[in-house]
């Protein structure tokens, strides 16, 4: 597996964009590329290649586990890791995420100063 | 001669005459008057009582003849007994019967015979009274009269025997009647006298209606006396106001279609053929009170089967009939409760079938309640809920009440929820059933679920905000938007440190949540008790530095016991403790961790020396939102949810949770969980808190935040180190070239006024006579300072992200103070050919302590199980690019190790980039193996030298 730098963060709201952003950024020197929407983020996997993809699960319209099965499938054909960010943690509820794909999942509210160390963690553990 | 033929009821004559008992007896005078009598007045010379017997005659009494007998054949007599009348032979010469008779043609030479017949009192003749002449003679009427009589006379004689007998007879027969009358007069008596006197009220009347009877008991129970009715047909006039008929009326007229009329409540005894009835009902003011009888009245035959009379027994059940309707109206109402009660009622016998169940009950079941009657109460019980049944009934057995929440299976296989309340019957409780009451949980249910999506959506959406709050505060006061205004800065870390707490408060409310909804999910699996501690620890340090609070374990345990729990769950409740043990503990104070066998298990206790926990408060203490005074939620920045949840987590684990507390002097909180596996025996007694004091020499706190520098300094002073202060890098420069052995180490903040601290660190270090201080870096920045530092050799002994951790600073400072504490520095080496690290081993065995790794994962592994001074690397090996490790220990570690390369072939440049030095083997001498090692391990000088 190459070398973690390229992240794509999937969120709809614009102030978690901006934190998320800046954390991944300015910690951990990662080039990020944002969507608001899972259907955005349909089209920005075509001409982006992220290493990573950071994705909320509650945005209206493609939800999170939606926007994860349309990532897989022959168009756009993204075989990117997902992690997906969400207040939802309870352990029935992570489960159910991997299950469904997932590679983890960050829980809401996230510490930003933690945040590039958290994905670079989940990523090493995953491809080591 | 012609003989006598015999007479026609011989056999019976015979009897008769036998049963005189006359026959060969001697003579009588009562005979021979007659005989005598019998001669003198007819004037004849012979006269006899002759008897006939089967063979002969024999004479009783003879006047005028010697014999005593003669054969029957040629006898008179036998002639004579044919008839009734008397037997007159006036000339025997002239009676071809007798002429040629021995009798007569010989002695006695009869001519004459008239023989008079001697009947018994049936009338067989069985002799005769007879004369004899020797002459013929002539026998007028006077003369027969006068032989009939005396024959009537000698009969009588005869039958004087029989006739006392047959006196005597019925001399006894009117004795043995007149006994029998008697005797039934005296059971006459008898009856009416046990009847008068009866306890039972009893009237008997006659086929005239007439009273014949009224008892004593009839009187005290109507108060009508017995002449005022006997003999009349008044009766009815003590039971009711005008005239009408009785039971017994109606069995002597036989009218019984009138009952329907006069008795509601009535009926015919199963005897109904001889008409017995039944009735019973209340009488008003009968003597004196209403009274409730009950009358069974029955008609009296006679020998003809002729109805003669009827009696009637009546009794007063007033008493026992108010006990009646008082339990009636009692069940009544108990049943008037149990249908219209919302909740269902069920009793079941001690097999589990229903005895009774109530309407609601059976509505909930979409049954009739006539339906579950008889059935099996556990059938009812949905499958997965059938074991909960069972161990509730054996509950009940030993007495217990039971409350167990089930689901119940309607009539349409449908399921419901509900809540059973089962209680023991009877007095014993054994096994004879049970009372449940159940209350049909579906609504609550629904609520629950709408309470929980309420609680799981509101979160979400609290969270969301709290999301951006939270990461924009944390992201300013984490420096990456530059420099701030010291007072805007304490606001913001004001904003920061309650968004914090606002995120830890939602947590607990879900959890308390999903505690008291009973979903909050447990993935218990075996685990080790000791690391897990450990690892809670150094997560909670740094919040313990906050209160200027240090953590102490002392476990006196098996290092390897194991528990049955769920990690993050255990570790919350840890973390619980040991934050509530900060919080209250004196700044400068101790919290002890103690790990201790306890019984089969093994107890966790957390101790502080703070105020303890006063009295009225302490029985308090696990419930939600407890805090000993209001004031002390700000102040402690607590939720007052977290002990309610540890204890509900630690119960759920099948442990305990408590306290002890004193006044004044401190407060241990606890827990006992079961062990598994190893018996917590005591084995070693270890430390990991070095209790060894720090030396009074100084350090130099280099922070440009004048309240920082305090803190420092107080965490310092704490563990007994002073402190100077410097708020710039060009005071700090200035004091340690002032006098630079004053210093044992230094902490350094990166963002200084004046200059980078990463500058002044290069600096420091390239000067000649070169500072081999230790130093601390301590700054928000501390991780990003780290990484710009990658392999650089600058002798960091730790780098601590504010808040400051107050243990990891001690720790630090142990290092800088007691660099020897090992007298070797610990290297790692990782190699995959087992010559190459022979080789290694024995170039460095003297000088350093070695550990070695054969591949990546074991090297991670020692990673994670202590800390190294240095790692020696191989590039290429078996699992895996060695270049991933370095990403790996730049991400994965607390603590900055330097990395040398040793590689058989040329480094790439990306990974000279990373590594504190890298050397090709073929090229490198043993002794420039150890000068770059004691070049990257001379922060501690004393080391090598």
């Amino acid at each position: 597996m190459s070398e973690l730098k390229q992240i794509l963060l999937v969120e709809d709201e614009l102030d978690i964009q901006i934190i998320a952003r800046m954390a991944l950024q300015k910690l951990g020197g990662y080039s990020v590329e944002v969507c608001s929407s899972g259907q955005e983020a349909l089209e920005k996997v075509i001409s982006y290649r992220p290493d990573v993809i950071l994705l909320d699960v509650m945005m209206p319209g493609l939800d999170g586990p939606g926007t994860l099965k349309a990532l897989r499938q022959p168009v756009p054909g993204c075989q990117a890791p997902v992690i997906f960010m969400t207040a939802k943690v309870q352990p029935s509820e992570v489960a159910e995420y991997r299950t469904l794909g997932a590679l983890d999942v960050i829980a809401k509210p996230f510490d930003p100063m933690g945040l590039a160390a958290l994905v670079a963690s989940i990523w090493n553990k995953a491809y080591d | 001669m012609i003989s006598p033929p015999l007479p026609l009821y011989e056999t019976e004559r015979l009897a008769s005459l036998y049963r005189l008992a006359v026959l060969d007896t001697p003579g009588e005078e009562r005979f021979d008057r007659i005989t005598r009598l019998a001669s003198r007045a007819l004037g004849v010379p012979i006269a006899l009582v002759s008897l006939v017997d089967a063979n002969r005659q024999w004479f009783k009494s003879c006047v005028g003849l010697e014999a005593s007998e003669t054969g029957r054949d040629i006898s008179f007599c036998g002639h004579a007994i044919l008839g009734q009348d008397t037997f007159v032979i006036p000339d025997t010469l002239l009676d071809p019967r007798f002429a040629d008779n021995p009798l007569v043609t010989g002695e006695p030479h009869i001519r004459f015979y008239a023989g008079q017949p001697l009947a018994d009192l049936d009338g067989l003749n069985f002799g005769t009274l007879c004369i004899i002449d020797q002459q013929p003679r002539e026998f007028s009427e006077s003369d027969r009269q006068t032989l009939r009589d005396l024959g009537t006379w000698a009969a009588q004689e005869l039958n004087v025997v029989q006739i006392n007998q047959a006196v005597q007879t019925v001399r006894e027969s009117e004795a043995r009647t007149q006994a029998l009358l008697e005797e039934l007069r005296d059971q006459k008596e008898f009856t009416s006298n046990l009847l008068q006197h009866s306890a039972v009220a009893t009237v008997v009347i006659n086929a005239d209606h007439q009273v014949m009877l009224w008892n004593q008991a009839v009187e005290d129970l109507t108060g009508v006396k017995a002449q005022a009715v006997l003999g009349t047909n008044r009766h009815w006039s003590a039971f009711y106001p005008q005239p009408r008929l009785t039971l017994a009326d109606i069995i002597v007229d036989q009218i019984y279609q009138e009952l329907s009329g006069l008795y509601s409540n009535y009926y015919q005894l199963p005897r109904s053929d001889r008409n017995a009835l039944h009735a019973e009902g209340w009488y008003c003011n009968l003597n004196g009170k209403d009274r409730y009888l009950v009358f069974d009245a029955q008609p009296v035959f006679d020998r003809e089967s002729k109805l003669v009379a009827a009696v009637t027994t009546m009794q007063d059940y007033t008493d026992r009939k108010l006990a009646q309707e008082e339990i009636q109206n009692q069940r009544d109402f108990a049943q008037q409760v149990m249908n219209t009660m919302g909740q269902g009622l069920a009793v079941t016998n001690a097999a589990g079938a229903f005895e009774y169940v109530n309407p609601a009950f059976a509505h909930m079941l979409n049954y009739s309640a006539e339906s579950l009657v008889g059935q099996s109460s556990y059938t009812l019980v949905a499958a997965e809920d059938a074991a909960l049944a069972r161990q509730a009934s054996e509950r009940r057995l030993s007495g217990e009440t039971t409350l167990i929440e089930v689901r119940l299976r309607r009539s349409d296989d449908s399921l419901v929820d509900v809540l059973i309340s089962g209680v023991p019957r009877g007095r014993a409780g054994k096994g004879a059933g049970t009372i449940s009451v159940i209350t049909d949980l579906t609504e609550r249910k629904k609520v629950e679920r709408l309470k929980t999506e309420f609680i799981s959506t509101v979160s979400h959406e609290l969270r969301t905000p709290l999301t951006s709050i939270r990461g924009s505060l944390g992201l300013v006061t984490g420096g990456l938007v530059g420099e701030i205004p010291a007072e805007a800065r304490a606001m913001i870390e004001i904003a920061h440190k309650n968004s914090e707490r606002l995120v830890r408060l939602i947590n607990d409310i879900l959890d308390i949540e999903k505690i008291a909804s009973g979903k909050m999910e447990f993935q218990l699996r075996p685990l080790e008790l000791l690391p897990l501690i450990e690892t809670a620890l150094a997560a909670n340090r740094s919040y313990a530095t906050q209160y200027g609070v240090t953590f102490e374990l002392l476990e006196t345990t098996r290092p390897d016991v194991q528990v049955q729990a769920d990690p993050d769950r255990l570790t919350q409740v840890i973390t619980n403790l040991l934050s509530n043990a900060a919080k209250f503990s004196f700044p400068g104070g101790t919290v002890r961790l103690t790990v201790e066998p306890q019984g089969e298990g093994v107890r966790v206790s957390v101790s502080d020396n703070g105020p303890g926990i006063a009295p009225e408060f302490q029985n308090q203490i696990f419930q939600r939102f407890a805090q000993a005074d209001a004031s002390s939620t700000r102040q402690q920045g607590g939720t007052g949810l977290g002990l309610s949840i540890s204890k509900a987590i630690i119960e759920s684990m099948n442990g305990t949770l408590g306290f002890q507390t004193v006044l004044g002097q401190g407060t241990t909180f606890y827990f006992d969980l079961p062990c598994l596996v190893f018996p917590p025996q005591v084995e070693t007694i270890r430390s990991t808190a070095a209790e060894v004091p720090l030396l009074s020499r100084r350090v130099l706190v280099c922070e440009d935040d004048q309240d920082v520098a305090l803190l420092l300094s107080m965490m310092l002073g704490a563990v007994g180190v002073e402190s100077d202060l410097a708020y710039n890098a060009a005071q700090a420069r200035q004091l340690l070239t002032d006098n630079p052995q004053r210093y044992a180490a230094m902490t350094l903040d990166l963002m200084l006024p004046d200059e980078d601290g990463l500058s002044l660190l290069r600096d420091l270090r390239e000067r000649t006579g070169g500072l081999n201080l230790p130093v601390i870096v301590v700054s928000a920045k501390a991780q990003l300072g780290r990484r710009e530092f990658k392999g650089a050799s600058v002798g960091v002994l730790d780098w601590i992200d504010k808040p400051i951790d107050q243990e990891r600073l001690v720790t630090a400072l142990r290092q800088a103070f007691w660099p020897t504490r090992r007298d070797k520095p610990l290297i790692l080496h990782i190699e995959d050919d087992p010559d190459n690290m022979q080789v290694v081993r024995g170039m460095l065995v003297n000088l350093v302590d070695l550990a070695e790794a054969s591949s990546l994962r074991e090297a991670k592994q020692r990673l994670q199980e202590q800390s190294f001074d240095l790692i020696l690397l191989d590039q290429e090996l078996l699992d895996g690019q060695g270049l991933d490790l370095l990403l790996y220990l730049s991400s994965g570690l607390d603590q900055w190790v330097p990395v040398v390369v040793f590689s058989a072939q040329e480094v790439d440049r990306e990974i000279s980039n990373l590594v504190a030095a890298t050397l090709v083997k073929s090229r490198t001498s043993d002794q420039d193996l150890i000068n770059t090692i004691r070049a990257l391990v001379r922060s501690e000088p004393q080391l090598l030298d």
